[in-house]
């Protein structure tokens, strides 16, 4: 690689981008207008309407006070008097006189608040009941309650007063009335440094985030897709520079871009910002974020900024045309966008293991830095993952750009015409990705609704889960499946094809023979995978503790009404054995099985775990769905890996029911020599009968 | 010099079946040479010359440029050839001046050695008055006149030009016409691809029919009028295509 060529497409292309007009605009010009009036308008335009409505005259409206008028009671007078006449010689408030429907009037805005006397104890000492009426979705309403409120609590001490005066002389000294609160100070122990930290630390990440991509996808699109569309890519390919050098001046433009977009934004954010505080009064003023923390933070940004600019320079790369490229670039921009607004979340904090989450551990990582200052070991873990993640990224940037198939993608359109023709085009991994996520949508809008008919006042009804668990294992799993695969396979009507279609059906589906061997072998892995699944657990609660409330709801499934142990394997384990399997072992390697075996097994294993739609069992049901796919590539036959399905539930039904003494269980659970004995057992035998399994079988099935 | 062997692409159509762009083609072109391919469009003119200039890479065979592979060497294929087609587009947004000087340290020619070729090429192709202007603002003659600078700011010994007149005027083709037969006098290798029986009649010294991505035949138009008993390169043409149907169907039966 010739490092100057690559500086001179650097130059190049920077001299393109901000000759343009417009991105010269929307990445220079407008933030530096835009924040000032954002911030310092905004802000200063809801201090003064604040303001505004406090100084507005709010109306109050007395009810059933009259009732009261004629009762003779030398104290309820007083306070009836007393409350009328404070009300009435506050020159913010308006005491309603008429007789019509106070309560519409209250809806509608003409009163704000209704004081109501709502009834009174006589006995001694008297007990006077109130009532307060407000419109919760009103700003000036809820002002105007608050109002009413202290004025009635500050007569509320002089009615102790008066009280107080009938029984000792000393009530006159206010300590008799304010022993604790007189002298209370608020003590902010926070500097106002910290406090400007917080509120940058919440906001700054996610803006951050979001103008380091959105500025680098606008460069992005421009300098490969659009090169494609411009017609001047070729240019490039037939001069004499290298792709390598093409792809590395490309991905420098675009991080400069986005490093420029983020430098612009922060200094015109960081000026405005300092004028509203400056403006506001509040704690923060004179607070000042100290450099090294922008230093650390543009530290941290640099690795994620290159992961970003490769990525989109792949989705650049990958696209026809700049339409084309900026529909790709949404997805990534959405998910960037829910990742990054975690440092908004109150409480989210930074660990070892969101560290290695990307961009979730960045935004974490700023807050972190903005409110105590850096933690090394959070800093190492989140640029050390994510310069690994960059690097893969550029490297995969470059495979893209020299495969022809990509750069030169010709369309593709898919015609019904042609896929009656030709109905195994069907069986492409871009389709089998799509039919996945019908099935995931499917699950998540139908399957989970009907499994929510058996949450019932915070319990579960066990009868209810299970008949909606088998209805979902029927319905959405398997007939979808079954569907399609009528689709595949339909021929003629008369009863010679159909049977034809049967068996074409059934071997595409892998419902076949095996070797008798595997019945025996398999059953004998149930309780090493289990094992090992466990501990895949508990590597995953060590980085991301499982959140009690989460385990309780787990519990929660196995109480309520007992139903017999068989309905609960049938449903719990035979199901997932035949429909479950019927997906991922039976429809779904079919369409990624042409780029070899252990790809189909490991993206269907991956599948599989995230169709199970919990986050914690993500790692030991990937294991799982790797194993099942093994097996099913070994075996040739998809009763193998639905005997061992079969198995694994069965096991954990067993366990989850107490049928096995829980002491077995424990025994996995500690993390004593005993434990990982077994463990290091599990991964022997699992590992050695695998292998006995495959040499069996011979080998892997040959995909035509 | 140029050496293609045995050359064949395929693509993979929509439908997932292949598709030949490029059939078994051989042929050469010597120093000094110009050979004209010659065929319809989507004949295989622009794929073949698109694989000698490294962009797609050959389902079988090779090329060579200047002795250099066009799989293997493919730094030096571009480092020789000057490679021109309706693909290789513009930056708009650059002057001409620009444009130029950003191919010329791509080449890694030094700034002095590519001001003087401007300069050289301005007063042969008369591009004098828009050399500071944004290719933006460029007539289609005048992009044509850049993109031809573009290809040979290096001057190259080989030159492949993919119907480098396509859409010119009168004037601005007669232009580029004696600027190849120039380069040819310099020593060079031309190919150059056309729909235009004329402008092949003119140039070439020899020609090279390519029809669905078949060599129909190749030689001096001499030697083609010799073998044909026509005169007009169209009928030439049609005669060979003519006899490549025939000998299709007497295939197939």
């Amino acid at each position: 690689m010739n490092n100057k060529k690559v500086r001179k497409i650097f130059f190049k292309e920077l001299l393109e981008v901000y000759r343009d007009k417009r991105t010269l605009f929307s990445t220079i010009l407008l933030p530096l207008i835009l924040y000032p009036v954002i911030f310092i308008g905004v802000s200063s335009l809801m201090t003064r309407q604040n303001q505004k409505m406090e100084e507005e005259t709010k109306v109050i409206a007395l009810e059933n006070f009259d009732n009261y008028a004629d009762y003779d009671n030398e104290e309820l007078d007083f306070v009836v008097e007393n409350i009328q006449q404070k009300l009435t010689s506050d020159d913010k408030i308006k005491i309603f006189n008429g007789e019509s429907e106070i309560d519409t009037l209250l809806k509608e805005g003409v009163i704000h608040t209704i004081v109501r006397l709502d009834s009174i104890s006589f006995k001694e000492p008297q007990t006077y009941y109130f009532e307060y009426k407000y419109d919760g979705s009103s700003d000036k309403s809820s002002l105007a309650l608050d109002k009413v409120k202290s004025i009635i609590s500050d007569f509320e001490k002089d009615l102790i007063r008066v009280r107080l005066s009938k029984i000792t002389d000393l009530a006159e000294d206010d300590a008799y009335l304010n022993p604790l609160s007189q002298e209370a100070k608020l003590t902010n122990v926070a500097s106002s440094q910290q406090m400007l930290g917080m509120v940058v630390g919440r906001l700054l990440p996610y803006l951050l985030i979001m103008l380091l991509i959105s500025g680098g996808a606008v460069v992005a699109t421009d300098l490969v897709a659009g090169e494609k569309e411009r017609k001047t890519l070729e240019t490039l390919l037939v001069s004499s520079v290298s792709r390598n050098e093409i792809v590395m001046g490309k991905f420098f433009t675009i991080v400069t871009a986005s490093l420029v977009n983020v430098v612009i934004n922060m200094i015109s954010m960081y000026f405005s910002f300092k004028l509203m505080v400056g403006q506001s009064g509040s704690s923060m003023v004179g607070a000042n974020i100290p450099l090294s923390s922008f230093v650390w933070v543009l530290l941290s940004l640099l690795p994620l900024v290159c992961l970003v600019s490769a990525l989109l320079l792949i989705i650049s790369t990958y696209s026809r045309n700049m339409k084309e490229a900026r529909s790709y670039e949404s997805p990534l921009i959405m998910v960037a966008m829910m990742l990054a607004m975690v440092s908004m979340f109150p409480g989210f904090e930074m660990n070892k293991g969101l560290a290695l989450v990307p961009i979730v551990n960045i935004s974490l990582l700023f807050k972190e830095i903005m409110l105590s200052g850096v933690n090394l070991v959070h800093f190492g873990y989140t640029v050390g993952s994510t310069i690994i993640l960059s690097v893969i990224a550029i490297i995969m940037t470059i495979k893209v750009f020299a495969s022809e198939k990509v750069l030169f993608r010709t369309q593709t359109e898919t015609s019904f015409a042609g896929l009656k023709k030709n109905k195994a085009q069907l069986l492409t991994p871009a389709i089998g990705l799509v039919f996945y996520m019908v099935m995931i949508g499917l699950l998540y809008y139908i399957g989970f609704a009907w499994q929510g008919k058996a949450f019932v006042n915070g319990s579960v009804d066990q009868e209810i889960l299970m008949r909606e668990v088998l209805r979902t294992q029927i319905i959405i799993i398997g007939l979808p499946v079954m569907i399609f695969v009528n689709l595949l396979f339909r021929k003629g009507k008369n009863s010679g094809d159909k049977k034809e279609a049967r068996k074409e059906m059934k071997n595409f589906l892998r419902y076949k023979s095996f070797k008798l061997s595997n019945l025996v072998l398999v059953p004998l892995l149930a309780v090493p995978a289990i094992v090992i699944s466990s501990w895949l657990t508990k590597i995953v609660n060590y980085f991301y503790p499982i959140p009690e409330d989460y385990f309780a709801g787990m519990m929660e499934l196995m109480t309520g009404k007992e139903l017999p142990l068989m309905v609960i394997i049938g449903v719990i384990a035979v199901a997932p054995a035949i429909f479950e399997e019927l997906l991922f072992r039976g429809l779904l390697p079919r369409f990624f099985e042409k780029k070899g075996v252990w790809s189909a097994i490991i993206i269907t294993g991956i599948l599989f775990a995230i169709f199970h739609l919990d986050f914690y069992k993500l790692l030991p049901i990937t294991f799982l769905g790797c194993w099942l796919g093994y097996l099913l590539f070994v075996s040739k036959s998809i009763y193998i890996p639905m005997l061992a399905h079969f198995m694994n539930n069965f096991l954990a039904v067993m366990l989850g029911q107490e049928f096995i003494p829980t002491k077995y269980a424990s025994l996995v659970e500690g993390n004593d020599l005993t434990s990982i004995l077994i463990l290091t057992g599990s991964v022997a035998i699992f590992i050695i009968i695998n292998l006995v399994i495959y040499k069996t079988n011979k080998g892997f099935e040959e995909i035509k | 010099m140029i050496e293609v062997k045995n050359l064949s692409k395929q693509f993979i159509q929509k439908d997932g079946d292949l598709f030949t762009a490029v059939d078994n083609v051989s042929f050469r072109v010597d120093k000094g040479e110009i050979v004209c391919l010659l065929g319809v469009n989507g004949a295989g003119k622009t794929t073949t010359m698109r694989i000698l200039s490294t962009v797609f890479e050959p389902t079988s065979g090779t090329a060579e440029i200047e002795g250099y592979d066009i799989v293997s060497q493919g730094h030096d294929v571009r480092r020789n050839l000057g490679f021109l087609s309706g693909d290789t587009g513009l930056y708009t947004r650059l002057k001409v001046r620009e444009f130029l000087r950003y191919f010329g340290d791509l080449y890694g020619l030094e700034r002095r050695v590519t001001d003087a070729r401007i300069e050289e090429m301005a007063d042969m192709l008369d591009m004098r008055e828009f050399l500071d202007k944004k290719i933006d603002f460029l007539s289609t003659g005048m992009r044509q006149k850049v993109s031809i600078v573009r290809s040979i700011i290096h001057n190259p010994p080989v030159m492949i030009l993919d119907e480098p007149t396509s859409g010119l005027d009168i004037l601005t083709a007669r232009n580029i016409v004696s600027f190849i037969k120039r380069s040819k006098e310099e020593g060079k290798s031309v190919l150059f691809s056309t729909h235009i029986m004329r402008e092949a009649e003119r140039l070439a010294d020899r020609i090279v029919l390519i029809h669905q991505g078949r060599i129909l035949t190749q030689g001096t138009l001499d030697a083609l009028r010799e073998e044909t008993q026509l005169s007009d390169l169209d009928d030439i043409f049609v005669y060979f295509v003519n006899k490549m149907t025939d000998e299709e169907v007497a295939e197939n039966e």
